[in-house]
């Protein structure tokens, strides 16, 4: 299976490839959302984590697109929040298409348990 | 000057009696003309009386007056005052009338250097304003000639104590800096959250990795690079960390405003990094740092200030959140036809904020540094900012130019005059590895109540070949130290403890032994003043959280250039 990281924080993408791959997934990285979606055009991935403030292209607009374009895709979103916390921002991004909404800092394995529940890995749903 | 009918009288008591065969006088005229004088006589007294009324009133209005006038001579002698003008030079009249303004007010014997009366006598203009400081109170000082025939008989001399406004002004400067740091909070939590996921996450990883529960069959065999990997991102999370508390720390400083030569790159670098994780990712910022850029004569905190609350304003200037802020520092040498009016010849160091946002209209761009103005909707702030900053920025000696087109962007930029000095201090610090102990290991003390920071604290050094004891707080490192005093070559405390505090804990122990050494640590910066520190035997200052590195290199230092024989 394969999952796209898009976050422009390079030591959370480091964290996630490394957890990701550990627990037997493909991973590939972007630091925004444009970068994420040109990777994505040119070979899809089975899930998307995206965090939500980034430059060039935020997290709002890259799911929007995704979903437009890919109405099947699964998304996850997390955020740390910005001027008015994470929770202003997560429920939006529900509402925009994302499967499941995650605050950080998150529990990894509970990140990586709602993957594989999303991908239909370990039966139990999210 | 006579009346008619006095002028009468006299005339008639003077007529020559060889000149008038009839030597009685005429009763009947003598009569009337006592008549005329008697009404002459009242009509004076109601003329006095009304002149004496009209000068109690005029006192009465002069002394209602909360601004002290003074009226003055052309010597500036004093030759009225109102109450008001009495009360706030502490005396009376007597001490007060004949006196020279200066005598009174600055307590000089000279004319004051600056004395605004001398641009009222030469440039003719009807009001200059200044300002003094009396006995603790601010004064606004307004004067006025006053001219007769078109000759100058003396001055108005105006004081208004605006000391409350003044402090009024400065709670503004910091109210407004702490709405930047609620501005700021929200951005600063952002960062905060992904070094937390960063740390939080590679230690789970590295539990499950060691515990061998990962899918993979590699996840089982943690390698020592492997492991290494996973501590490298904590620590460069942690130092992130670390780095954010040390801007957000300066930022929050009350600032003195007090003025010492300062080196502003430094200043203005800090300051970007802090914008950099408050401003959404969505706003480009760049910063340009001039050739050979000197000093300036300064306070880094409102230097600090006036970078966040301008870049911040930018920020709010930007359409949907999207543009760019460049902020840039160069040294200018301004000759001929300077920039903006104010600015006189002479090098500067020009800071400037430009933003590619919604632009101000000239109308706008007039009114800006009016207190209480503001672009910003209900609720997002009070308007005080550039009122404030414009304080701050004349405090500096410092001239401020706005640029700005409707549609196109705003440019703001200050001048600081230079400082001649142009010593530049590198201090890149070369990295170096802990010494590791000889044979003889040093016993060190750890102080601090949070048991995981000592006992983390006590296992470094003692990795570092050290022998350590621990305490909880100041009351348990006394006891300890009572019984062992000559067992213990260092100590290393927290400052902030509950009870007992790092510093009174160095000062009860300066009573019992006064060469034993003392590294003091703390999380908030200047809790102690450099004399308390040294009479306390403290030879050290550290900041939380504190590189192991550094303390072991300090540590190695004192035991090897001061080491005690007991």
């Amino acid at each position: 299976m394969r999952i796209l990281v898009i976050d422009d924080d390079e030591q959370i993408c480091d964290l996630l490839q490394m957890s990701l791959e550990l627990s037997g997934f493909t991973v590939g990285v972007a630091e925004n959302g444009r970068i994420g979606e040109r990777m994505y055009e040119q070979e899809p991935y089975d899930l998307i984590i995206t965090d939500l403030l980034m430059p060039d292209q935020e997290g709002m607009e890259t799911i929007t697109s995704l979903k437009q374009n890919y109405p099947a895709i699964k998304i996850i979103a997390i955020s740390g929040g910005g001027r008015i916390g994470p929770e202003a921002y997560l429920p939006d991004a529900l509402l925009l298409g994302a499967d499941l909404a995650f605050t950080k800092p998150f529990d990894l394995e509970e990140l990586i348990k709602a993957v594989q529940g999303l991908l239909g890995m370990n039966g139990s749903n999210n | 000057m006579l009346t008619d009918s006095l002028k009468k009288f006299f005339k008639h008591l003077l007529k020559s009696p060889q000149n008038n065969n009839n030597c009685e006088p005429d009763q009947a005229e003598i009569k009337q003309l006592r008549q005329e004088l008697a009404r002459e006589t009242s009509r004076a007294n109601a003329l006095e009386d009304a002149q004496h009324n009209l000068l109690a009133k005029w006192r009465i209005v002069l002394n209602s007056l909360q601004d002290s006038v003074m009226i003055l001579d052309r010597d500036m002698r004093v030759i009225n005052a109102n109450k008001t003008a009495i009360d706030l030079l502490h005396t009376d009249d007597h001490n007060v009338l004949g006196k020279r303004c200066y005598e009174l007010l600055m307590e000089r014997k000279e004319q004051c250097p600056d004395c605004p009366m001398t641009n009222v006598e030469q440039e003719q203009s009807s009001d200059i304003v200044t300002h003094r400081k009396l006995r603790g109170k601010y004064l606004r000082i307004y004067c006025s000639p006053m001219f007769q025939d078109g000759k100058l008989e003396g001055y108005l001399h105006c004081a208004r104590d605006i000391s409350m406004q003044h402090t009024l002004e400065k709670q503004l400067v910091h109210a407004r800096k702490m709405e930047a740091i609620a501005t700021l909070a929200g951005g600063i939590a952002h960062d905060f959250n992904n070094i937390l996921t960063t740390i939080i996450g590679n230690v789970d990883l590295l539990r499950i990795r060691m515990s061998g529960s990962g899918q993979k069959k590699k996840s089982g065999q943690l390698s020592a690079s492997d492991a290494d990997k996973h501590l490298k991102a904590i620590k460069k999370a942690g130092n992130r960390a670390k780095d954010l508390v040390s801007q957000i720390l300066t930022f929050s400083k009350q600032t003195t405003g007090k003025h010492a030569p300062l080196i502003i790159a430094p200043v203005v670098k800090e300051a970007v990094k802090l914008l950099r994780s408050s401003l959404p990712t969505t706003i480009e910022l760049n910063l340009a740092l001039g050739q050979d850029i000197g000093k300036i004569s300064g306070d880094p905190a409102q230097i600090h200030q006036i970078l966040m609350n301008l870049s911040t304003n930018a920020a709010s200037a930007l359409k949907n959140g999207h543009g760019t802020i460049d902020i840039g520092l160069h040294p200018v040498n301004i000759t001929g036809t300077p920039p903006c009016p104010e600015l006189e010849e002479g090098r500067y160091i020009k800071l400037s904020v430009t933003d590619n946002g919604i632009g101000m209209s000239q109308k706008l761009q007039e009114r800006i540094f009016e207190p209480f103005f503001t672009t910003n909707e209900v609720g997002q702030g009070s308007g005080m900012g550039l009122a404030a900053l414009h304080g701050i920025i004349t405090a500096h000696k410092a001239v401020i130019d706005v640029q700005s087109e409707l549609g196109k962007g705003t440019s703001f930029s200050i001048y600081f005059p230079e400082l001649r000095e142009e010593e530049q201090a590198s201090a890149d610090q070369v990295e170096k590895q802990p010494h590791q102990v000889d044979m003889t290991p040093e016993t060190i003390l750890c102080v601090d109540d949070e048991k995981e920071i000592v006992a983390m604290e006590a296992e470094l050094l003692e990795c570092l070949g050290y022998t350590t004891v621990s305490a909880c707080n100041g009351e348990e490192a006394l006891a300890y130290l009572k019984d062992h005093l000559h067992e213990v070559d260092l100590v290393i405390t927290d400052q902030t403890m509950p009870g007992m505090s790092g510093l009174e804990l160095a000062q009860k122990v300066q009573e019992l032994r006064n060469d034993l050494p003392f590294f003091l640590c703390s999380g908030y910066t200047e809790v102690v003043t450099e004399q308390e520190a040294a009479e306390a035997g403290i030879v050290h200052f550290f900041a939380k959280p504190t590189e192991i590195k550094v303390l072991a290199e300090m540590a190695y230092q004192v035991f090897h250039g001061s080491k005690t024989t007991d």
